[in-house]
């Protein structure tokens, strides 16, 4: 429990208390955030998938997955993006600021479970808004932790401008790779979304009476 | 009497032979094989899967020059780079009859009624299975013209035909080794192709059609083409997941040890700052 709360108050960008500021604590802050995010976007899963048993259970692994493999595949470019920008933050308060974000982001999907597996059940149309809707908003939430963790995690003199590529950088990454692992892991809603052929489709309905985009 | 009669049957035979000679005659001079043939400049081929099969909506774009011809009341013969395959057929349209040679449809004939424009519009009706390997019904024309076959199918699922060496797969398309952007943008123009970035777009020619006998292609549904991925992806989340469970493990001792360090310091400060 004595971790949980740790693990939000990093989320919330308060500072790291004294005897959580060791190398290997510090670590395994991380690690816990990202394992309870598995379990938090688990639950998520669940609850869009409730209408269906198979679908349920299939997104209890599905959409941990997504999670999980975004923040693997967006961390090495962060950390390039880190290393390249010269800038003075830790590299340690940077995997804690957006561990702290995925935490928070996946937080909110978890809060959100009860009230979208209910409108699921009980609505026709607002149960997929609710879903997606609630999918934006821990994008949102997750954006805003890891900017303002890391912001706040600045030793003195240090400014805010250097470390915002390196932050941009991992935003990105995991955005592109979270639009593609989602549709692989499709189907995670019961109704097919424009979110379910990845790129391709969201191309394709940018461009449906645009100029042909072929190369 | 004998004589005369068979002089009579003899003149029967003569004359139903001449007959027969005469219209046979006849049927080779309106044989299909004589018919000039209609130049294009460009075709698209849009299936839709229906209940027996798929459904070839084809638009063959004629150069001007066989255009004018079709204007001035001319029948054309638009030939196919290979005959359609059995079963194939091509739905009766005004102006527009199918090429009948050996049995087989290898073309049609087509005149100034089924012109729009420069666009001849035709139907075929392809017996196939809606999954797995088939050979393409697309009527591709004959010649070097750049055709579009487009394999969306909806909802994710394309046809995907084996290159081999006769085509290579672009982004978003497959042409034919060489085929420049200008003759892709100009094929599209041409036949008004909505292009889209779905990689179902196939541009062919009808030479190396003819040089494969037919376009083989495979029924690739979104889900089948990620399949491989999901696995992939699959593997490499549950070997994440243990690491970070080992990760756990062997941080557990360092990060407690950390932690009584820091404990134990604050209390020895907080100890200092009492006596001082």
């Amino acid at each position: 429990m004595g971790t949980l709360v740790t693990l939000i108050d990093i989320a919330c960008g308060r500072a790291i208390p004294p005897e959580d500021s060791g190398p290997s604590r510090r670590l395994q802050l991380v690690v816990f955030a990202l394992l309870a995010s598995l379990v938090f976007a688990g639950a998520w899963g669940l609850a869009a998938g409730s209408r269906s048993t198979g679908l349920a259970l299939a997104n209890l692994y599905k959409v941990p997955m997504v999670v999980l493999m975004s923040c693997a595949f967006a961390a090495p470019a962060g950390l390039l993006a880190w290393r390249l920008s010269g800038t003075r933050v830790r590299g340690s308060d940077l995997a804690l600021g957006f561990s702290g974000g995925v935490f928070g982001g996946t937080l909110v999907l978890a809060v959100f479970a009860p009230l979208v597996a209910l409108y699921y059940h009980s609505s026709a149309w607002a149960g997929p808004v609710l879903g997606i809707g609630s999918v934006g908003l821990a994008l949102l939430t997750g954006t805003i932790m890891f900017v303002r963790g890391v912001v706040r995690r600045l030793e003195p003199g240090t400014r805010k401008r250097s470390v915002l590529l390196p932050v941009a950088v991992t935003l990105a990454m995991q955005l592109l790779t979270l639009v593609q692992l989602t549709a692989l892991a499709s189907p995670i809603f019961p109704e097919r979304t424009v979110f379910g052929g990845g790129i391709d489709h969201l191309a394709q309905s940018s461009h449906v009476h645009a100029a042909p985009a072929e190369q | 009497m004998d004589r005369v009669l068979v002089r009579s049957a003899m003149l029967r035979i003569v004359f139903v032979v001449l007959l027969v000679l005469l219209a046979a005659a006849g049927s080779a001079h309106a044989a299909p094989a004589e018919h000039a043939p209609a130049r294009i400049a460009g075709a698209l081929f849009t299936p839709v899967l229906e209940e027996s099969g798929i459904r070839w909506n084809a638009r063959w774009v004629l150069t001007p020059e066989s255009a004018e011809e079709l204007d001035a009341g001319e029948t054309r013969a638009l030939r196919f780079a290979v005959p359609l395959l059995d079963g194939e057929t091509v739905e009766p349209t005004w102006g527009v009859a199918p090429l009948m040679e050996n049995g087989r449809i290898t073309g049609v004939l087509v005149d100034r009624a089924g012109k729009d424009d420069r666009t001849i519009a035709a139907v075929v009706h392809q017996r196939a299975a809606h999954t797995g390997a088939i050979t393409l019904g697309a009527p591709v024309a004959a010649g070097s013209a750049l055709q579009i076959i487009d394999g969306d199918l909806g909802a994710g699922t394309r046809y995907e035909i084996e290159t081999g060496a006769l085509f290579e797969r672009g982004v978003g398309h497959v042409a034919p080794p060489g085929t420049s952007h200008a003759a892709r943008a100009e094929a599209r123009r041409l036949t008004g192709y909505d292009a889209r970035v779905t990689g179902a777009a196939m541009y062919v020619r009808g030479e190396d059609v003819r040089v494969a006998n037919g376009l083989t292609a495979s029924v690739v549904t979104a889900r089948a083409r990620g399949h491989r991925g999901v696995v992939a992806v699959g593997v490499v989340f549950v070997a994440l997941v243990l690491a970070l469970f080992a990760a756990v493990r062997r941080l557990r001792h360092a990060a407690g040890v950390e932690r009584a360090d820091a404990l134990l310091a604050a209390e020895v400060d907080a100890l200092d700052g009492g006596k001082s």
